[in-house]
């Protein structure tokens, strides 16, 4: 094993903001666009959804990301994982990334499990025979055997998420992103990703996630950022953060 | 720069094959006749298009059955890849909200798509060549290379549209009426000479139009393409292409938060 502190930062990001337009919903008719682009009024705002964030995370590091609904979270992940792209600042990711922010994206409803997680791994980056070859290990691990020539569309929440959870793991990914769903199947399920979840963390791979759930957090990571407002308002050890986490929750409503 | 941009979307292509053939699959998803429609669906408009054509308006074209199935195949590419590209990125959204793809692979994919397609339809022409028992010439064996320049522009005008569409849904509704304008623009069922001038001119600049007028050309008539009108159309075909995409990366940067 490569000796870890001199191992370099496998994501790094410095100012990173990002602006959304938020727009009327009026506006969205000709006439009102031109209306707005003759008095030079663009009939939006603009919303910064994070602002100004700097963090590291190293190799094997396990971070969590807490804050109310809103907070800017998920568009952190999805900057992370270059589904959006930065307004201004400066985003390194050193490594491949996997992600699983919502459920059954890319799955496709009329294909067969087997023809969809082929086509998932695709999307995630691997060829169509790596794929193939995992097939087996996929859906054993997502408990789907009985199920493997079954269309997508007529599965149920637990079974598609635990689908996209094996899927998203398959690809070996040097960072996972994982949005608010570990907590999905029965409690069998659960478990078994967890310990899916610390096997990865273990062969020192790096696990973003966004949770609620503060005992997963606690468990896991190694570093928390709250975001508030698309501020970091704490970033640091878990105890910390959590108790942070806490008192904000309790000081409004 | 743009080379690396390249790069990059050569890396998605087991992605964008992947797309291609579930889209061709999936579209006679639930039908009985499956792929069989790939040939009747041609063969059904082939069948109307000739009646109308050759017997109602009588016309002096040789060879019409061939002539006809070998335009509809052309311009079917051209509304079929530009069409569905149109849609490519508004039915893929949810990948696009939660997985990163380069997003050119979606035009692409649907290029590729009608481009199977094509193919499928140009063995009609094979047959009706063996059918009418037509002999063709050497010139014939230009027609890969025009598929390949229409393939160009096609992609050409896919990409922007593919983004275009998701900003503005009045996009479809405007191609539906772009396309079918093309359909009599276009040298279907008539020759281009059979215009008066200046129309014919303007008809020729259309690079659809003349690469559908030079496959007439090559494989029924013997005939070679001019210089001029090479050039024409390679240069066209090539700066629609470049210049497409140029238009996508702009429009591109806003799709993520539209879609």
């Amino acid at each position: 094993m490569i000796d870890k502190n001199n191992e370099g930062a496998i994501i790094d990001i410095k100012n990173l903001t990002r602006i959304f337009r938020k727009h009327h919903e009026s506006s969205e008719d000709i006439f009102s666009k031109i209306k707005s682009f003759l008095i030079k009024k663009g009939g939006y705002d603009e919303l910064k959804v994070l602002d100004n964030i700097s963090f590291e995370l190293k190799k094997g590091e396990m971070l969590g990301i807490l804050g109310r609904n809103g907070s800017g979270k998920t568009t952190l992940l999805k900057i992370i994982g270059k589904i959006l792209k930065p307004t201004s600042g400066d985003v390194k990711i050193n490594g491949k990334v996997s992600s699983l922010l919502s459920l059954g994206s890319g799955f496709h409803p009329d294909l067969s499990i087997k023809q969809n997680v082929i086509l998932y791994g695709i999307i995630l980056g691997k060829t169509k025979e790596e794929m193939a070859r995992k097939l087996p290990e996929v859906i054993k691990f997502a408990e789907l055997d009985d199920f493997a020539d079954s269309k997508f569309k007529d599965f149920s929440t637990g079974m598609k998420m635990r689908l996209a959870l094996s899927t998203a793991l398959c690809v070996d990914p040097d960072i996972l992103l994982v949005d608010e769903i570990i907590a999905v199947g029965d409690y069998a399920f659960q478990k078994k990703s967890t310990d899916e979840f610390l096997k990865v963390k273990n062969s020192g791979k790096s696990i973003i996630f966004v949770s609620h759930n503060l005992d997963q957090v606690k468990q896991f990571c190694d570093k928390v950022i709250l975001l508030e407002k698309g501020k970091i308002r704490k970033i640091g050890k878990p105890d910390e953060v959590i108790k942070e986490y806490i008192s904000l929750m309790s000081k409004t409503k | 720069m743009m080379l690396k941009e390249i790069q990059e979307i050569a890396k998605f292509r087991a992605l964008i094959t992947t797309f291609a053939i579930i889209d061709l699959k999936i579209r006679y998803r639930n039908s009985i006749l499956g792929i069989a429609w790939s040939f009747l669906e041609p063969l059904s408009i082939l069948t109307i298009l000739n009646l109308v054509f050759s017997t109602i308006l009588v016309n002096s074209i040789e060879y019409f059955p061939i002539y006809l199935i070998l335009s509809l195949t052309m311009y079917n590419m051209f509304v079929r890849s530009t069409s569905m590209s149109m849609e490519s990125m508004l039915s893929k959204a949810e990948i696009i909200k939660s997985v990163y793809v380069k997003r050119e692979v979606f035009a692409i994919s649907s290029n590729l798509t009608a481009i199977l397609m094509m193919l499928i339809e140009f063995s009609i022409v094979i047959v009706f060549v063996i059918i009418f028992q037509f002999t063709p010439t050497i010139t014939s064996l230009m027609l890969p290379i025009f598929f390949i320049l229409l393939a160009c522009f096609c992609l050409g005008i896919s990409m922007p549209l593919s983004a275009l569409n998701v900003r503005f849904r009045d996009m479809r509704v405007i191609w539906t009426i772009i396309t079918q304008a093309l359909f009599f623009l276009t040298p279907i069922f008539y020759k281009i000479d059979f215009l008066p001038e200046p129309v014919a001119s303007i008809v020729r600049l259309n690079p659809l139009a003349l690469l559908i007028e030079m496959a007439h050309d090559s494989l029924l008539y013997d005939t070679l393409p001019s210089l001029q009108d090479m050039t024409y159309v390679t240069v066209s075909s090539l700066v629609m292409l470049f210049l497409g995409w140029i238009i996508f990366r702009k429009l591109n940067n806003r799709v993520d938060e539209l879609i």
